[in-house]
């Protein structure tokens, strides 16, 4: 009896080893692109939980806003909670989540995701759910946000759900098995590539601009939530060429923001005082900007929070100081890797940080 | 409920410990509850008919007993043995009267749910053969889930008491379990009510012997579903949904793969049915003993689905050549046409009958019904070069044991069986004849060794995971090779840490390679429509 429950445990044990083990080889590093956004999220767990702004929304804030830039011109610490096509739901839970972690002085919605009333596309949920940290926050984000095709066991085991990237292991695979590559600095896609914006997608006609119910709950849960814990809810739209934002969606936000007292800003009407030039300040035609748009606009808006809010400049705490400049120096240096390989090979060859 | 989802394993986890935590005595109940919940899944109306199957059943039986009965009491008053006799010709035919009404309507929900269309349909296309303009229109009901299954069971069951070779149950909860036992409700095997009820109702507790030898068929079955058969079917619907462009070599490609997938999809499905019954420490028959080995085609069907073929020869074929009828033909012909093809010429028609209705069992199209004809009339040729192959074997003796001889009878059989099979996959008779033809008329070797499998939506690496699986099956094949099981082998011939690896090994590569979850479209057992 003694040597079969001996047995038994050292089967279970060995099952339970080969099996995280699986999991793991075969859960995407996202060390290339594409979805090199699909390893930022779990980026947020290995900071050092002391920030005074929290960025959070979908493209439109994790390649637009420099936290360097914020830190060496304004004393400004963030990070940028950021996917793509993250939805406002997301979003909220990860403010749940942050808040587990750290109080910040401020939370920045990007209001883009205010489109979405339903759950999308299961692959974006996945760069988005797949790195939080397991605790209600993410369970229910997970519950809020799974489509049709979606089931809790791949979200709970996503060797379910990657057992078919079999056939597709690489180098990468076993590289980062235990540890994944650094992507993005404080949540930021750092990029330095220049595709111009050479024309813009005519905007799709929709039948109905009214924002959903649902997308309205959740941002009312944010705004009860943030002053709750006492922190700044500020909203902004970012200056990106398209998705289109309507004059429709841009009076509800208006609104919306006048209801509750929160202050807007729609950069899209600060372009040319931001110094934007889509010709140069961007590396998706217009959809994103990049590491030098960002600065512009992590410039732009440092200043605006300084008016309006006046966060302390931390330059002078020497800890967070060091932890910060160890940052900026390694910030500079990929960005004049990325510019050297430009130089180079005409293309950014390593996306990883470090 | 699809046996190879979460939620069947989930499903037996739960009824595990409900029928271990019920009483022995009762446990057969958990199983009857976990059996309606199971098939309450596949859609709560279906409940109607096979409840419908199960009080009819009873009814019948308890009639048939009473008769049966009361003849034994009236014989015990009395010792003249005609007296006796004729008591049970009159119990006979009442029985038999019971037995008939029983069929009639037992028979006739089959009939209703999966032939209705198939009439109206032929009708239709009659009528305007005859210039009538008037067409019936569909009735389109939908097939509740094994009726062919549970009710063949139910079919031999009801001949078994009328036939008092089994005893009817007096309880109509246990009968229910009998006909609707979870396991086998979905591809059967056609169990016998002897074999059967020897374990159903035992309650039987959980045993970690019982759990381990039928958890590793189960795991078994789960490979050969996931990783080989829903693996390369995708690539078989492109070969079959466009035959004008897989003719030829591509048809021989087809046929051979789909005796792949089809022996995977279905032992698959039996072992996992075998296995979990095993867990509950009720033993079921075997269905498949090796058929790819056959030297046969009349081997064949004693190695594959065997359950099917015994019920059809001990119920239908037999009877049907011994009854009064055939005998009375069988002297008809024998006056006309002599002593040999008289007596053969009625043996014959009777398998052609049986097999015509094998084919119709199996689904109600023509294909269906030109498979199981030819069927028919092979095993019919056969018999008939019985004479000329024992002249051959007499005048070249030792080639019987002669290896290369003995390969060349399998991959025969095999190749034969593969084109019969061909009526499964192709949409209409005559298209399936012109795929055939097309061996011969446009076989077109460089069009396939150019064009090879890149068509077929399969990665290179999805038929290397299928070959991986076929090596493995081959290799527990090799295990059992002697009639052994292999988990015997297995025990005793592997030291437990390798018995253990090797379990792990299939494990893991029916998880890893399995065609399941997030982009695979699960698909329901190919037996299970039958």
């Amino acid at each position: 009896m003694r040597t079969t429950i001996v047995r038994i445990l050292i089967a279970i044990t060995a099952f339970t080893v080969v099996f995280f083990g699986l999991q793991r080889l075969l859960t995407p590093k996202f060390a290339t692109p594409p979805g090199l956004e699909g390893g930022m999220m779990r980026e947020y767990y290995r900071s050092n939980f002391d920030h005074d702004i929290i960025f959070l929304g979908d493209c439109e804030v994790y390649a637009n806003f420099s936290p360097i830039t914020l830190w060496e011109e304004f004393g400004i610490t963030s990070f940028i909670r950021g996917t793509p096509q993250q939805l406002i739901w997301q979003s909220y839970y990860l403010l749940q989540d942050t808040l587990r972690f750290e109080t910040p002085r401020m939370v920045v919605f990007n209001v883009l995701a205010m489109q979405y009333n339903e759950p999308q596309n299961e692959a974006y949920n996945r760069l988005t759910l797949d790195g939080m940290r397991w605790g209600m926050p993410k369970i229910r984000a997970i519950s809020a946000s799974m489509t049709e095709e979606e089931d809790w066991l791949s979200h709970v085991f996503p060797f379910f759900r990657y057992k078919d990237r079999w056939r597709n292991i690489g180098a990468n695979d076993f590289r980062y098995f235990f540890r994944s590559p650094r992507v993005s600095l404080q949540g930021f896609m750092i990029r330095a590539d220049v595709e111009p914006a050479e024309w813009i997608p005519f905007p799709t006609p929709r039948g109905n601009y009214q924002f959903g119910d649902k997308a309205y709950y959740y941002l009312e849960r944010m705004v009860t939530l943030t002053a709750a814990n006492n922190i700044e809810l500020v909203l902004v739209k970012a200056p990106t060429l398209y998705p289109n934002w309507p004059a429709q969606w841009e009076r509800q936000i208006v609104d919306f923001a006048q209801t509750h007292n929160l202050l807007y800003i729609n950069f899209l009407d600060y372009i040319e005082e931001i110094g934007l030039d889509f010709n140069y300040h961007t590396f998706s035609a217009g959809l994103d900007l990049n590491v030098f748009g960002a600065e512009k606009l992590a410039r732009f808006f440092g200043e605006r929070v300084q008016k309006y809010f006046s966060l302390p400049d931390r330059r002078g705490e020497a800890d967070t100081a060091e932890h910060w400049n160890a940052l900026a120096e390694l910030y500079h240096r990929v960005v004049a890797r990325q510019v050297a390989e430009l130089e180079r090979y005409g293309r950014i060859q390593c996306f990883r940080i470090e | 409920m699809l046996f190879t989802s979460a939620h069947f394993l989930l499903f037996l986890l739960i009824l595990f410990a409900l029928y271990q935590c019920t009483p022995q005595k009762l446990r057969w109940a958990a199983l009857l509850l976990g059996s309606m919940v199971f098939y309450a899944f596949a859609g709560p109306i279906f409940l109607l008919y096979i409840c419908t199957t199960i009080i009819v059943t009873y009814i019948c039986t308890m009639g048939m007993r009473r008769v049966w009965e009361k003849s034994a009491q009236r014989s015990d008053f009395t010792e003249d043995k005609q007296l006796r006799k004729q008591y049970k010709a009159e119990a006979k035919a009442i029985s038999k009267r019971w037995l008939v009404s029983a069929l009639v309507i037992v028979l006739g929900l089959l009939a209703m749910v999966k032939y209705t269309d198939f009439v109206i349909g032929n009708t239709n296309v009659v009528l305007g053969w005859l210039g009538v303009d008037r067409s019936f229109g569909f009735m389109r009901f939908a097939l509740p889930m094994g009726i062919s299954f549970y009710t063949f069971q139910t079919v031999g069951y009801l001949l078994d008491v009328h036939r008092q070779k089994a005893q009817p149950l007096a309880n109509p909860l246990k009968l229910a379990l009998f006909v609707s036992f979870f396991p086998q409700v979905v591809q059967g095997p056609i169990s016998r009510f002897g074999m059967l009820s020897e374990t159903l109702y035992s309650g039987e507790s959980l045993q970690k012997h019982n759990l381990s030898r039928g958890g590793m068929r189960v795991l078994i079955g789960f490979f050969k579903k996931l990783v080989i058969a829903d693996r390369l079917w995708p690539a078989l619907v492109v070969l079959t949904s466009y035959p004008e462009d897989f003719r030829g070599a591509f048809y021989l490609f087809s046929i051979f793969m789909y005796a792949v997938i089809l022996f995977m999809d279905f032992t698959g499905g039996i072992d996992i049915t075998i296995g979990v019954a095993e867990m509950f420490g009720v033993k079921m028959p075997e269905n498949f003993n090796r058929p790819f080995y056959s030297r046969s085609i009349q081997e064949y069907w004693t190695r594959w689905h065997i359950t099917m073929y015994t019920w059809f020869r001990d119920y239908l074929f037999y009877p049907m050549t011994l009854s009064k009828g055939m005998l009375r033909a069988t002297k008809f012909c024998r006056r006309v046409l002599g002593d040999g093809l008289g007596k053969r010429i009625p043996v014959h028609l009777s398998l052609l009958w049986v097999w015509f209705l094998t084919g119709l069992w199996h689904g109600a199209t023509w294909n269906f019904i030109a498979w199981g004809l030819a069927n028919g009339i092979v095993i019919m040729l056969a018999q008939e070069l019985t004479p000329l192959k024992n002249r051959f074997h007499a005048r070249f003796t030792t080639i019987k044991h002669n290896y290369l001889f003995i390969c060349a009878q399998i991959f025969w059989t095999f190749w034969l069986m593969n084109m019969i099979r061909s009526f499964d996959i192709y949409a209409g008779v005559r298209n399936t004849f012109g795929m055939m033809a097309s061996v011969v008329t446009d076989f077109g070797l460089s069009d396939f060794l150019a064009r090879g499998v890149s068509e077929l939506t399969l990665y290179t690496s999805d038929y290397i995971a299928a070959l991986t699986g076929v090596a493995v099956i081959l290799w527990i094949s090799y295990l059992g090779r002697d009639g052994v099981d292999f988990r015997d082998k297995l025990t005793q011939n592997f030291h437990w840490v390798a018995r253990y690896a090797v379990i792990g090994i299939i494990l893991f590569m029916t998880l890893v390679l399995g065609a399941y979850g997030h982009g695979y479209d699960a698909r329901q057992f190919i037996y299970n429509q039958f």
